[in-house]
């Protein structure tokens, strides 16, 4: 299997041109393209009924599209069954067969594809022992924990070499901790075997840890896709920002430019401003909305001496979140209220170096405040 | 067992003891529960204790003990005709009922029509049906076909009336299997039959034996519709023994009953040991 990871990073797998799916009258999806290159896991992330299991499904040949085309390897695929794709699955409820052992379990796919007896075994073998599960053979699945299902579910969608991995909200059945751990086993396992994946999850952060590629999705389209930093740092729509991660969101306008260093001035309707970068695009009086990251803005004291920044203003602690790596603070302003990220320093024995209540100072970068159009 | 108890809980026990009121809602539950279970068991208990009396007539308690009246019974050529008749026709109409019933509750449970509940209320409809119309238009229903007093009447009648049972049992275990198990086995290779007989079949075999246990004894203890399906090979054991009573007060009947209780009993056990050795074969397949 270790040839398939020196293949071309450029192959794409799977596309998918213009993909619709109604039931009904209902538009699960409306409009999906993609491109799948080789040995990429590629996630497609969203809220609740979104349309991305529909558009799994769709690739897997559980249904077919309304319109659109797929295409798996070069060949159109749109309309064939699924058990002629070649393509693993691993359901959110792991789906194994309740009355098989588990190496009978993980062989099912290898006895459909008529893999003699020897081979079969020494396959299964491998694949259990690569998903860390090789003394569990001769369990029944009701006697595995939901890790251990979970992974014997990964083990038999892979013992067949399926053309692409398809993983539908894996984790999501797992408790915080094991899920965790999990990210990590099914991305290095998806590395070291070299296995174009198709992931779906409502979790961006599950997202932004195993991806290289997000798609996000949002109403049965494609909102916004990239690298997982090219979507949390960019974000191109108001969705996008306020899905990935947590952000300060304002509706305002560019006014004129209000210094020579190459900046600009956006005000936002409740009276907030801040300064941004000039770029071709951000021409005056145009709506726009502007996102500001919470571990982007920096809290000082008020009386401390300030550091030359064309973004600060002064608000008061109202609220502090402890998180343990960071504290999330709320701070209350003329204008509107903030959150705040900070880091907590690892030796510090009070990492909350302010009270509530509190007159602090807030200051950000002008690379801080990413612009996001209104649509 | 319970001294057992008492001994390990002795350190706690004065203190649980002191607080509990003398007559709490766990010994009035207790009551209950032995006032019902006495009153669904005396009934089979009083048959029983009777079917051993050495009297000539049926009395509670019997005034002697004696086997006679089951050496009666098993010389009794119509009654042990009747006998062959009901265990035949029960477990043929297991057989047909589990299975018209079963393919009946895949497509139930499978089909997007909007009749679907119709459909299911069909299907049960006999259960709420009372006996006497059914059977009664059986009856005529059998007369039109020329069928009347026929072993294939009274094998039609009695699958009709054991569907309800099969179609609920076998719906309620396809309900709780996952759909996606199937949709596993089809994305590794199997074609849509394969994965229906090598994963969902294995998966609620035990809903199904179950069923056709239920159709088998349903089956074996009708009286209702087959009174109104008369005919030379139609005199099953209940019916029988239903004649006989209008004609006889011995404690005959006693000793029927109590074989009766005994096959239904032996038929439950047997598929129950069945049930869990069929389970465990499955897994080692
Ligand atoms: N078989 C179906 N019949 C009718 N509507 C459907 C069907 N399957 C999905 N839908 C609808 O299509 C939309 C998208 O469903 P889908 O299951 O793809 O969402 P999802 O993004 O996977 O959501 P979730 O995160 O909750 O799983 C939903 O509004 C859903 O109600
Ligand atoms: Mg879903």
């Amino acid at each position: 299997m270790a040839e398939l990871s020196n293949a071309q990073p450029s192959e794409i797998v799977l596309r998918l041109a213009g993909v619709q799916k109604y039931f009904g009258s209902v538009a699960a999806v409306e409009n999906v393209e993609l491109a799948v290159q080789k040995n990429q896991l590629v996630t497609l992330l969203g809220p609740s009924g979104c349309g991305k299991t529909t558009t799994l499904r769709m690739i897997a040949g559980f249904e077919f599209p309304t319109a659109g085309q797929i295409v798996i390897d070069g060949k159109d695929v749109t309309y064939t069954p699924p058990n002629k794709r070649e393509i693993g699955i691993v359901f959110q409820s792991y789906s194994l067969f309740p009355h098989l052992r588990v190496s009978d379990n993980v062989a099912y796919g290898l006895k459909r594809r008529g893999v003699p007896k020897e081979e079969r075994v020494q396959r299964v073998r491998e694949a259990l022992q690569l998903v860390d599960l090789g003394q569990f053979g001769d369990r029944l699945p009701n006697e595995l924990s939901g890790g251990q299902q979970q992974r014997v579910a990964l083990a038999r969608a892979i013992v067949i070499r399926p053309k692409i991995l398809l993983l539908d909200e894996p984790l999501s059945a797992l408790d915080a901790k094991l899920r965790q751990r999990m990210r990590l086993e099914i991305r290095h396992l998806q590395r070291q075997i070299g296995m174009t994946t198709v992931l779906v999850t409502h979790d961006q952060e599950e997202a932004l840890s195993m991806s290289d590629h997000i798609v996000v999705m949002n109403k049965g389209n494609v909102e916004q896709e990239g690298t997982p930093s090219s979507i949390y740092r960019q974000p191109k729509t108001s969705f996008v920002a306020s899905f990935i991660g947590e952000t300060n969101l304002f509706k305002g306008e560019i006014v004129h430019a209000a210094n020579v260093d190459g900046l600009l001035v956006f005000r936002a309707d409740c009276g907030f401003e801040a300064c941004i970068r000039k770029a071709d695009n951000l021409e005056p009086g145009r709506q726009l909305l502007l996102s500001l990251r919470p571990e982007t803005l920096t809290i000082s004291p008020s009386q401390g001496e300030a550091e030359a920044s064309p973004n600060a203003l002064r608000g008061t602690v109202a609220g502090i979140n402890y998180l343990g790596a960071r504290t999330v603070f709320e701070i209350k302003t003329p204008t509107r209220d903030l959150m705040v990220s900070v880091q907590n320093d690892a030796g510090s024995e009070a990492p909350v170096a302010f009270v509530e209540g509190q007159t602090i100072r807030l200051s950000w970068t002008p690379d801080a405040c990413q612009i996001v159009e209104i649509n | 067992m319970q001294n057992a108890d008492r001994t390990i809980a002795s350190p706690v026990a004065p203190i649980t003891r002191a607080s509990r009121p003398f007559l709490d809602s766990r010994h009035l539950l207790a009551v209950a529960n032995i006032l019902v279970c006495s009153f669904l068991l005396a009934p089979i208990l009083i048959v029983i204790v009777t079917s051993f009396s050495a009297d000539q007539f049926m009395q509670f308690p019997p005034s002697g003990w004696s086997l006679r009246w089951y050496v009666e019974f098993f010389n009794d050529r119509r009654l042990m005709d009747g006998l062959l008749l009901s265990l035949a026709l029960a477990s043929v109409t297991a057989v047909v009922a589990g299975v018209a019933g079963s393919l009946a509750a895949f497509a139930m449970t499978r089909m997007t029509s909007r009749f679907g509940g119709l459909i299911h209320s069909l299907h049960t409809a006999p259960l709420i049906t009372p006996g006497v119309v059914t059977g009664l238009s059986m009856l005529i229903f059998f007369s039109a076909m020329g069928l009347r007093g026929s072993f294939t009447a009274l094998l039609i009648g009695h699958v009709v009336l054991s569907i309800p049972f099969v179609v609920i049992i076998v719906v309620a275990g396809l309900q709780s299997f996952d759909k996606s198990i199937e949709e596993a086995a089809i994305s590794l290779g199997a074609s849509r039959p394969v994965a229906f007989l090598t994963v969902t079949i294995p998966a609620v075999k035990t809903s199904m034996m179950s069923a056709a246990v239920f159709a088998f004894l349903n089956s074996f203890d009708e009286v209702v519709v087959t009174l109104f399906l008369p005919g030379p090979r139609t005199k099953t054991l209940p019916v029988a023994m239903f004649e006989y009573i209008q004609h006889n007060l011995d404690p005959l009947p006693a000793a029927i009953s109590t074989v009766l209780i005994a096959i239904a009993m032996l038929v439950v056990f047997v598929t129950a040991r069945f049930g869990t050795i069929g389970r465990i074969m499955g897994q080692r397949l």
